[in-house]
């Protein structure tokens, strides 16, 4: 913006100089020119006599020579008597005479009336004169000894020269001045401009990183206020929905915890008493598989509870790592044998490998992979682990593996969500539809990652990576 | 910006090719210029058929108030001649000044050549029709005496004069 604002001064201001420059050469030259011609006219017809005495030509060219010749150098003059029947005697070198020589031509066109030319002579610029005489008087016997002279006058145009080059170092210094000008100008004009513009774009990424309180000082009326203006409404519309949203979900997350609090008492008494009904129950066939039955389903309802519970103490923040020294290959088989899956899942891995985990979460995470692979995949089940870093960080890398019928390529990015079931025609499962997401909840509140993807051979792997040090 | 650049370019040459004072070609200043000075005239002797002086009105020189001796250098127009004229003197070049004496003309004459009295009368004469000359030297054309410094007048020669 700058470099235009000075463009555009540089421009002018060299087409205003250029345009200056050439109007002075024309009207300097223009002057001297006229100045010669006039005095040249007027000296030739006062020196020549309207009627010439016999053979005084010389007498004539020698009083032109001298009324026409300047003293100081800058104008020569030559006088020659118009031969009749040939070509005009020029000079034949330049000397004291001229200080250019004299075309052919110009002596013809000079003979005919008043001709001047500018011509450059070794460098110099010079004017050149040539004019013979009318409104003589002359005999028709012998026109040769009583025709007036021609006369040549050549003027250095030194001095207007060396005007031309005072008025072109003038008109640069004015030029340099005007671009300075012109850059201070631009600079004042472009803060006034871009500053606006720049803490716009700021406030804008401020607003896209989530500071929706971001605002901007409103200045002047033009058109850089206004949109300050309508960025100052955007961002309170924005913050306004934003925090209405979020207490919105904050009260439905409230909601879900307190329901799950508030079944989680009558549930405990539902179990102990169902416990009760299905001892007693069991008497007789139809009450014994009856009383089986809602056992069953409480229990679950009471696993649903607990796993809701727990999800909402990850939606409030309240969710808390106690971390210990664990020893991988250890926690994930005492978490194998506790469910009595030991003989179906086979465990890969070193046996010293050592994290800071907590140890109930990661029995929860290994729990829900490896009960998940069992009830949804086929076998054969099998788990491995090694150490793996990510990003220079030391952790560990354990894979689920099974060789069911995998993923769904639809469902991928949706399986950690909340409810979802692989299988969407068995709508009862013996899951609850949460333990993959609280799987993956409790792998990032280790500051790991869980990730779901089909094997190339068939069937789901599950791979879950955690860092050996939580920092 | 690169065009802003090339158009910047583009006038700076234009401009310093253009500078300085470029040649002209041959530029017509008008017509000639016209006398503008009046006619003047002088009066020179010169020889009839009869051998006499005869006065005969030549156009004058404006700023050679000698010029009407210096004529004596040159031959007849043809207008004289066809009146039967002639210039019995025999000198190309006559140089004419003035002596201390203002009324005094001097003529440097070439005494090589033979000086015939009507050629010293056409000088003298002519010499004295010019205002404030009384009398004319010629110098280097002794007398008959050898004298080389004597001054004459017209009358001397008045049985020449028609």
């Amino acid at each position: 913006m700058v470099a235009g604002f000075c463009a555009v001064a540089l421009l002018s201001s060299v087409l205003a100089s250029g345009l200056a420059y050439v109007l002075v050469r024309r009207a300097i030259l223009q002057r001297t020119q006229d100045a010669v011609l006039a005095e040249v006219r007027e000296t030739v017809a006062r020196t020549v006599p309207p009627e010439l005495p016999p053979d005084a030509g010389h007498a004539v060219a020698a009083d032109l020579e001298r009324a026409l010749t300047k003293q100081d150098g800058r104008t020569r003059a030559y006088a020659v008597a118009l031969p009749l029947d040939r070509e005009v005697p020029l000079p034949h070198e330049v000397g004291p005479q001229l200080h250019v020589p004299v075309g052919r031509e110009f002596a013809r066109r000079a003979a005919r009336g008043m001709v001047f030319q500018r011509v450059v002579h070794d460098g110099r610029p010079y004017l050149l004169v040539g004019t013979h005489v009318t409104g003589y008087r002359t005999t028709v016997e012998e026109p040769q000894r009583t025709t007036p002279p021609i006369v040549f006058v050549s003027v250095s145009l030194q001095r207007e020269e060396a005007d031309l080059r005072s008025f072109t170092r003038a008109v640069a210094i004015a030029d340099v001045m005007a671009l300075a000008a012109a850059f201070v100008l631009a600079l004042l004009a472009t803060r006034s401009v871009l500053l606006p513009v720049r803490q716009l774009g700021t406030a804008a990424r401020a607003l896209g990183d989530g500071r929706l309180e971001t605002r901007l000082r409103v200045r002047g009326r033009d058109e850089l206020a206004d949109l300050a203006r309508t960025f100052n409404g955007t961002a309170e519309a924005l913050e306004r929905t934003v925090t209405e949203l979020r207490a919105m979900e904050a009260a439905s997350r409230r909601f879900v915890a307190d329901v799950s609090h508030e079944l989680r008492t009558p549930l405990t008494a539902m179990i102990a008493v169902t416990d009760v009904l299905a001892e007693e129950g069991g008497a007789s066939p139809a009450g014994g598989t009856a009383a089986r039955l809602v056992v069953a389903e409480v229990r679950r309802l009471g696993v649903l509870v607990e796993n809701l519970i727990e999800i909402s103490r990850f939606d409030s923040g309240a969710a808390a790592l106690v971390p210990d020294d664990l020893v991988v290959a250890e926690a994930v088989t005492a978490t194998l044998a506790a469910r009595g899956w030991s003989g179906q899942v086979p465990v890969r891995g070193p046996d010293d490998l050592v994290a800071r985990l907590d140890p109930r979460r990661f029995d929860v995470i290994i729990a829900n992979l490896a009960g998940n692979a069992l009830r949804h995949g086929a076998p054969p089940v099998r788990l491995d682990f090694r150490p793996a870093s990510r990003r220079d960080r030391p952790g560990f890398e354990l894979t689920i593996t099974d060789r069911g019928p995998g993923i769904p390529d639809d469902m991928l990015a949706l399986v950690f969500d909340r409810f979802v079931k692989a299988e969407a025609a068995r709508t009862r499962s013996e899951g609850s539809g949460l333990g993959l997401s609280i799987a993956r909840e409790n792998a990032r509140l280790h500051g790991g990652t869980l990730e779901a993807a089909n094997a190339a051979e068939g069937g789901a792997v599950f791979t879950l990576w955690l860092p050996l040090d939580r920092r | 910006m690169r065009r802003t650049a090339a158009a910047l370019t583009a006038v700076s040459c234009a401009l310093l090719t253009g500078c300085g004072i470029r040649p002209t070609g041959i530029i017509s200043a008008g017509d000639k210029p016209f006398i503008g000075s009046r006619d003047t005239s002088v009066t020179v002797y010169l020889v009839s058929a009869r051998e006499r002086l005869v006065p005969v009105v030549r156009p004058g020189l404006p700023g050679h108030p000698h010029h009407a001796v210096t004529q004596l250098g040159v031959r007849p127009t043809s207008l004289e001649r066809h009146r039967g004229l002639r210039n019995a003197v025999p000198a190309r070049d006559l140089l004419v000044r003035v002596a201390d004496d203002p009324s005094m003309l001097m003529v440097d004459v070439d005494g090589k050549l033979p000086w015939p009295r009507i050629a010293r009368a056409q000088v003298v004469c002519t010499a004295q029709t010019i205002a404030g000359i009384r009398r004319v030297m010629l110098v280097g054309l002794p007398d008959s005496e050898g004298d080389n410094w004597v001054s004459h007048a017209c009358d001397e020669f008045a049985d020449l004069l028609e």
